[in-house]
């Protein structure tokens, strides 16, 4: 109870040590001054002499010559809304701004803003500091001579990439969309899944150079707000100068960071998300990352995937086996194998203990040497694979079949059963993709304990990783839950997928406000009446 | 001040305690002596397991949420308290030592024989170890795996061996002298069901207080079952044998030959008998650490997990010199060793609290 008192206490000195960081910073800002030069002078200091930032004077009306200018970096901002529905109507529309206001410059800002501009977003500012940040994200800015007040525009436009299919998270009959680098598209893709008012999209800036865009997706009153409190909390902790991608939040905010296992989940698919946040869970999206974090993050996620709920339930429930066991197998097969054939030659049947001496008649190295050495192979084949050029993906593929495979056995370097248990192992790994690398690393492991110390060995490490993962949590929730500790209901969609109809509750592990999904007993049946009327007749 | 934050509840109890339970008692057969009728003894020994669960579970209702240790020092005050709290860590602490033994013993013996004890030992101690350092709640909810997983193969191991068993093998009833099988299941309530008295040192973690006493119940008695179930089965695949062989189990499992495909499955019993030797391990592993920091007042348990392990492991390859002291020693000189430890320290407490009309608060005492 202290130590936790203390916890907390500290956290608060260091709140608040950092609000008065930035209260500072704010203070010393300087508001905008009645003389356009010295604005200028300042924004040129700040935004240095870099070639992208654009100050272009102007006169908003050539008969009281009122000196102005529009500030804004180029690439950032959409130049033919620029041009046509921001200068055209300041410099054109003289005769509006002169019979309406004659010198009245405070109003001049607010009459530019009501009556000339036909652009959507407008702000109006009075810190030089906040023009800064803001033209830095893509606005324009408006300055004019006498005005003590900037109007800042949301005329961002800058080259992006279409929606495109899902690269990694493929599936066969759900959507075919994916996100973007851009935070609006991502969060509009989201809007469109889920048109709930309660949405919510809360923004924040994280990185003290790269100001990245962050933003929490949830439903209010479906995703605990101790969560949601939990999340913004470890959030404003991040003091980094650059977010290049979501998982440089992921490794900011996850709660095991020594762990192998990852304790956040993400997906590039918008349906996967929205399902996620309407289990209970929230999202945190990142400009510029076609990627959405989705926490708590429970480990039987990793195993699940959207195909399952678009599939009928007892196939799914089938995949969802195949890819438990697959993933079982990808870590463990050369493990057991090395230390059967190490340790318990007796565990083999008898025709397959004769084949696989015979195999390994005269082989030169180890059965464990020669597994490691094989899945060292194969960890720099996939590395390869994966970052090479793809014109040279060819090469790869053929050189790696050929030394790994034929050239390997037929040299007598391997033995051709080692060479089926490594492709067997590499190609299960696959299965589960999320999951991927801690399975490589608990692969070499088994590996190494199944040829040191036999299936003792292997039991032993496999308690230790048992006992680790329960030990997980991940934003409180326990990372082996629903399984163990054991929730009943929540099995549902663990090792079986039940039918959409029979799931009328979110899962209780994630401890969300409204359990409740759908009514029960929703289960489509022929109606009763006529069905009878069929039997009679 | 909380040693343990961690809170498990009361299936995870039960499960814990059925793993345990067969924690030593796969590898050391119980009511061996008693030859085929060992599933005898092993019954009679379950009601009166029962019976010192009873005990000490009552202790437990009468002090929610709190340790044997703490009862201790409530009932008998400080340094006497203290005293016996000490007593009771040393039978834990000398528990996982002969737990840890058997095992070294039992994977030299069969698995590895060119494997040093030492090793296998510290292999262990270490799993168990960064477990304890996890707190109790980890260890339960890894039981709710590892035990439903023991289990399965049980049942299936007994599925495989049956065309092997003949029912006649258990014939005749009542073959031994009735002395011998009321020692031996004596012996068989002592180990391995009183070894329970053990979660006198966890109990207090239950979420549900109220509910302890059933699971602790429930825990034993499908243990109990099982063993029961494991017993006829091994005599009645090995017959007269199974008085005989070392670890009538294992070599139950070796009968198994099902279509010249699967033969020789006695590592999977072997990986049974690692996987629940851990529970054991582990839980008499925590009660000693938890136990001393708390007669210790230490802050925290985490730092004496390493030294405590050290010297369990040390006892483990000085304790016992051979199979044959080991067995004389569970069979004969345990059942009366642990009395003290498992009958009389919970009795004599829960009377001396009963007399100083302890704990005072409220009337928790019905």
């Amino acid at each position: 109870m202290p130590g936790f008192l203390f916890k907390k206490l500290h956290f608060k000195k260091i709140l608040n040590h950092e609000q008065k960081k930035s209260a500072g910073q704010y203070s010393s800002s300087v508001s905008l001054s009645q003389n356009l030069e010295e604005n200028l002078r300042v924004l040129r200091e700040a935004l240095g002499s870099s070639s992208d930032v654009i100050i272009r004077d102007m006169k908003i009306s050539s008969d009281s010559n009122i000196d102005a200018a529009v500030v804004y970096i180029d690439g950032l901002v959409d130049r033919a809304l620029l041009n046509h529905d921001i200068l055209r109507p300041l410099m054109f529309n003289l005769q509006l701004i002169k019979d309406n206001l004659s010198h009245n410059h405070k109003s001049l800002i607010d009459y530019i803003k009501s009556s000339v501009l036909t652009v959507g977003q407008i702000t109006v500012v009075q810190d030089i500091d906040r023009v800064i940040a803001r033209v830095l994200t893509g606005h324009t800015a408006i300055l004019a001579e006498g005005a003590t007040r900037a109007l800042l525009i949301d005329a961002k436009g800058w080259e992006t990439r279409r929606i495109e299919e899902p690269k990694n998270e493929l599936s066969i009959r759900g959507s075919k969309e994916s996100f973007t680098e851009t935070l609006r598209t991502n969060t509009a893709l989201l809007r469109r899944k889920i048109r709930d008012p309660r949405l919510t999209f809360e923004s924040l800036q994280i990185g003290e150079r790269s100001k990245t865009d962050v933003s929490i997706a949830y439903v209010q009153g479906i995703t605990p707000d101790n969560l949601i409190e939990e999340i913004k909390q470890r959030l404003q902790r991040i003091d980094t100068d650059i977010i290049l991608d979501v998982s440089y939040l992921e490794q900011f905010i996850e709660d095991s960071p020594s762990s192998l296992f990852p304790t956040v989940g993400s997906s590039e698919r918008p349906d996967v998300v929205a399902a996620r946040i309407l289990e209970g869970r929230a999202a945190i999206l990142v400009d510029g990352s076609p990627m959405a974090l989705t926490v708590p993050f429970l480990f039987i996620e990793g195993f699940q995937n959207p195909d399952d709920y678009y599939a009928r339930p007892f196939f799914a429930a089938l995949v969802r086996w195949v890819r438990l066991l697959g993933y079982l197998l990808s870590i463990y097969l050369p493990g057991i194998f090395v230390s059967l054939k190490t340790f318990h030659p007796e565990l083999f049947p008898t025709q397959l203990l004769v084949s696989v001496a015979a195999a390994r008649e005269g082989l030169p190295l180890p059965v464990v040497l020669e597994a490691l050495l094989m899945l060292l192979l194969f960890e720099i084949l996939r590395e390869a694979g994966l970052r090479m050029p793809r014109s040279l993906g060819q090469a790869v593929s053929i050189v790696g079949a050929l030394v790994i495979g034929q050239a390997a056995v037929s040299a007598g370097l391997v033995g051709a059963p080692m060479v089926i248990v490594i492709a067997t192992t590499a190609i299960a790994s696959f299965l589960v993709i999320l999951f991927a690398e801690p399975g490589a690393l608990y692969r070499f492991i088994m590996t190494l304990a199944g040829g040191l110390l036999g299936l003792f060995g292997i039991v032993l490490v496999s308690i230790e990783m048992l006992s680790h993962l329960a030990s997980l949590r991940s934003l409180g929730v326990a990372y082996l839950s629903p399984v163990t500790p054991l929730n009943i209901r929540g099995l549902r969609d663990t090792f079986i997928r039940a039918p959409l109809w029979a799931m009328d509750s979110r899962p209780a592990s994630l401890d969300s406000p409204n359990t409740r999904r759908q009514s029960s007993g929703q289960m489509p049946r022929p109606p009763k009446t006529s069905s009878q009327q069929g039997d009679t007749q | 001040m909380l040693l343990e934050n961690g809170k498990i509840s009361s299936l995870q109890l039960s499960l814990l305690i059925i793993g345990f339970i067969f924690g030593a008692s796969v590898i050391i057969a119980p009511g061996q002596q008693a030859g085929h009728d060992a599933w005898i003894a092993i019954a009679l020994g379950l009601m009166e397991g029962l019976i010192i669960a009873g005990i000490f579970t009552v202790l437990t209702q009468h002090f929610k949420g709190k340790t044997l240790v703490e009862i201790n020092s409530l009932v008998y005050g400080k340094i006497l308290g203290n005293f016996i709290s000490i007593l009771f860590i040393w039978y834990l602490f000398h528990l996982g030592a002969l737990v840890l033994n058997n095992y070294s013993r039992f994977l030299k013996l069969e698995l590895y024989p060119a494997t040093p004890k030492a090793l296998t030992l510290i292999l262990i101690m270490l799993v168990c170890a960064l477990t304890v350092r996890r707190g109790i709640e980890v260890l339960a909810r890894c039981s709710l795996i590892l035990v439903t997983i023991t289990i399965l193969m049980a049942i299936f191991d007994t599925l495989l061996v049956a065309p092997h068993m003949d029912l006649q093998n258990l014939l005749p009833i009542l073959d031994v002298p009735i002395g011998k099988l009321l020692w031996t299941s004596h012996a068989t309530a002592i180990f391995p069901f009183g070894d329970a008295v053990a979660f006198l040192m966890v109990l207090a973690f239950v979420n549900k207080p109220e509910k302890s006493r059933s699971a602790v119940f429930k825990g034993i008695l499908i243990a109990g079952l099982v063993l029961i179930g494991v017993a006829v089965r091994n005599a009645a695949v090995l017959g007269q044998m199974v008085a005989i062989y070392t670890y009538p189990t294992y070599i139950t499992a070796q009968v198994i030959d099902i279509g010249d495909v699967l033969t020789r499955v006695e590592v999977l019993v072997a990986i049974n008998l690692i996987t629940m030797g851990f529970f054991k391990i582990s839980v008499v592993y925590y009660g000693t650490v938890l136990g001393l920091a708390q007669v210790f007042n230490l802050r925290s348990y985490r730092p004496i997990i390493l030294p405590i392990g050290i010297l369990m492991v040390i006892l483990a390859l000085t304790n016992v010199s051979n199979t044959t002291e080991m067995f004389d020693f569970a069979n004969q000189g345990y059942p009366i060793y642990t009395i003290p430890f498992q009958i009389a320290i919970p009795l004599i407490t829960l009377l001396v609290a009963k007399l100083r009309k302890l704990p005072q608060t409220r009337g928790e005492q019905a």
